[in-house]
């Protein structure tokens, strides 16, 4: 009997503090999860607060003036065209950064944010001028490469004037220049003609190849395609595409209908005769009229066979707009062309069509200073990302900073690039 | 002999059992002491999400930012014009302040210009204040729409008499009588005609969407009757 109280005993104990357990357990057990949940509300709520002065920031940061501009204005003008500054009424230049500065100084104390913002440069390429290197042109390439020179050493780039008769050999990344630069487009003549005219060719081979870089070794120009967006060619000639000084089937003694004209003529055997199928009227215009045999004193105003422009402007046209390149045409002081208008128009025709420009020379028209504010346009524009901070520079800040939040600030861009630019405002979570 | 020392073993386990209890016991009053605890923090939380929601109301009232009613207004971009034009010590209509009293006290960093709403001084009778800051800009439409950078610094106010104000506010919206226990410090009055609300001769003026009849409830503990009778909210000792 006592045997079994105490067993009993024992049970009741050991129920009870099995009992104590279990609602100790689950007291605790309910706390814990009571406690996450606070916590969890707690830190969201201050975390939603955080979040809401980077968007507050955000959205009236653009919109503090400085002067007539608001900071959004102004850092549009910086995105668009590098502008660090901002010029008050009074004459007085404020800094846009500084301002930048001052308020999100302000607002998140010194050295707790960082402002992410693209800034606009302008770059000038470097000038590659294609010019037939005939004595005709002299004067033109003297005059391009004094404005070419000016422009060098105000906007940091390099120029070379590049003769096209040295293109021939030139090997490209996607076609040859012997191919491109080859005589044959149109009806006209497919022999004995001097490439180095082929200004046409040339504006072909060099929109699809890109930029040149010589090979002193080889003596060769090599066309490894185009590092930039921003494409343009600068050709000059003086000529229609494919035309020679004369077009020579032969002369003088070689040939004897030459030779017979000499002999009539009483001149040497080997006096300077040609033979073509066209001839030059005293309007300096060819026309053809059979065979014609006369001599170097008839020529009087042609400095070219009939070419066909045309044809070979239709090709160079082609192939600018197939690799988005624009041409610029510099018609020299002078020109000898077989027919002035068509030749012009053509001219016009390949700059207009690829957004480019004619510079005309002729006459003296333009100055030198003329002639660099024409070649400026070819400036472009780019762009570099900034890190503003109060003290750091952007990079270190990202390293020595953990838990960053960041929130982007919407810029209005003023100029035509057809982008809008989101600066990213970063602060310490 | 040996049944003295069976019972001498008997008694010793009993004391142990019981001793064992009393701890198990101290667990468990710790356990319920620290639930209590949390329920101040979990209140914590829920002042914080309160006071988000509280601060996105006043950054975007068409009565103090630029835009209107038919416009977005815009966050954070206060009309000075706007500012100037609050009563002093009152809280602002429309905006939502259950459980708490507050002060929002726009700074303009440029020229120094400052404007407080809701309540012009930090009441004595708070029992607990949360402040923070969020930046915001200021507009002078009379001085060719500059804007100014600035900031606003909210406290909110807690306690017995912010939570007694908050109960006759949600009566004008629940209209149904029930009965509330206040154990208040500070006699508090309310006068109808004025809408003014003193304790212990600190005045201000609550946003009270409805008609609520004059009363006066001295300090102490009390267990107070709100209805909502004849259009209007009567508190009742």
């Amino acid at each position: 009997m006592f045997l079994s109280n105490k067993k009993s005993q024992s049970a009741e104990f050991l129920s009870i503090i099995i009992l104590i357990l279990i609602v100790s357990i689950f007291a605790l057990f309910s706390k814990v999860s009571l406690l996450g949940s606070n916590t969890q509300q707690t830190v969201s709520a201050i975390k939603t607060m955080k979040s809401t002065k980077l968007s507050l920031t955000a959205n009236i940061l653009p919109r503090i003036t400085i002067g007539d501009e608001n900071i959004g204005q102004a850092l549009g003008e910086e995105f668009c065209y590098g502008n660090e500054t901002i010029l008050l009424q009074s004459g007085q230049k404020i800094n846009i950064t500084t301002e930048l500065r001052k308020v999100l100084d302000s607002i998140y104390g010194k050295n707790n944010w960082m402002l992410r913002i693209k800034k606009g440069k302008y770059v000038m390429p470097d000038l590659y001028f294609y010019v037939d290197c005939s004595g005709s042109t002299v004067k033109t390439r003297q005059k391009v490469e004094a404005a070419m020179a000016k422009i060098a050493q105000t906007k940091h780039s390099k120029y070379k004037i590049i003769c096209i008769g040295d293109l021939t050999n030139a090997v490209g990344k996607y076609s040859n220049a012997s191919d491109d630069l080859a005589c044959g487009r149109g009806d006209v003549h497919k022999k004995n003609i001097e490439t180095d005219e082929n200004w046409g060719g040339a504006v072909a081979f060099v929109a699809l190849n890109g930029i040149p870089s010589y090979n002193s070794t080889t003596k060769k120009y090599a066309f490894n395609g185009w590092n930039t967006t921003h494409r343009y060619i600068l050709i000059s000639g003086d000529e229609e595409s494919c035309s020679s000084c004369m077009p020579l089937n032969t002369t003088g003694s070689q040939n004897s209908v030459c030779r017979n004209f000499c002999l009539n003529a009483n001149l040497p055997a080997n006096c300077p005769c040609y033979f073509t199928d066209y001839y030059c009227t005293t309007g300096g215009r060819w026309v053809k009229r059979g065979s014609m045999i006369f001599s170097k004193s008839f020529d009087i105003g042609c400095h070219g066979e009939p070419g066909n422009t045309t044809a070979y402007t239709d090709f160079a046209i082609k192939r600018a707009k197939e690799n988005n390149v624009s041409v610029f045409f510099i018609i020299p002081t002078k020109i000898y062309v077989n027919n002035k208008t068509e030749w012009l128009n053509n001219v016009r025709r390949l700059c207009n069509e690829t957004g480019g420009q004619v510079i005309d020379l002729r006459n003296d028209s333009m100055s030198k200073k003329e002639i660099v504010m024409t070649l400026s346009k070819l400036l472009y524009r780019d762009e570099e990302t900034v890190y503003i901070t109060s003290t750091y520079e952007g990079p270190q800040f990202q390293r020595i900073s953990e838990n960053l939040i960041s929130y982007p600030i919407l810029i209005s861009s003023p100029c035509d690039t057809g982008e809008q630019e989101n600066a990213l405002l970063m602060v310490r979570g | 002999m040996q049944i003295n020392r069976k019972g001498q073993m008997e008694l010793s386990v009993k004391i142990l059992f019981i001793v064992f209890v009393v701890i198990l016991m101290f667990v468990v009053f710790f356990i319920v002491l620290k639930s209590n605890v949390e329920q101040s923090n979990k209140s914590v939380g829920d002042q914080y999400t309160d006071a988000n929601q509280f601060v996105m109301g006043i950054l975007s009232d068409p009565s103090l930012v630029e835009g209107d009613y038919s416009n977005t207004p815009i966050q954070g971009l206060f009309v000075a014009e706007k500012l100037s034009n609050q009563a002093p010590n009152k809280e602002l209509d429309n905006i939502n302040n259950i459980g708490f009293l507050y002060s929002v006290r726009i700074f303009d960093e440029v020229n120094g210009k400052s404007w407080t709403l809701g309540l012009s001084t930090a009441p004595f009778f708070s029992e607990k204040t949360i402040s923070f800051s969020y930046p915001v800009a200021i507009e002078y439409k009379n001085e060719n729409s500059k804007v100014d950078y600035g900031k606003a610094v909210v406290n909110l106010y807690f306690g017995e008499i912010p939570t007694l104000i908050s109960e006759i506010k949600g009566e004008c919206a629940v209209k149904r009588k029930r009965y509330l226990s206040v154990n208040t410090k500070y006699p508090v009055v309310y006068n109808q005609s004025s809408g003014m609300v003193n304790v212990s001769g600190q005045v201000f003026y609550p946003f009270i969407p409805c008609s609520v009849k004059s009363f006066a409830i001295p300090k102490g503990k009390h267990l107070l009757l709100i209805s909502f009778e004849n259009n209007q909210v009567i508190v009742k000792r």
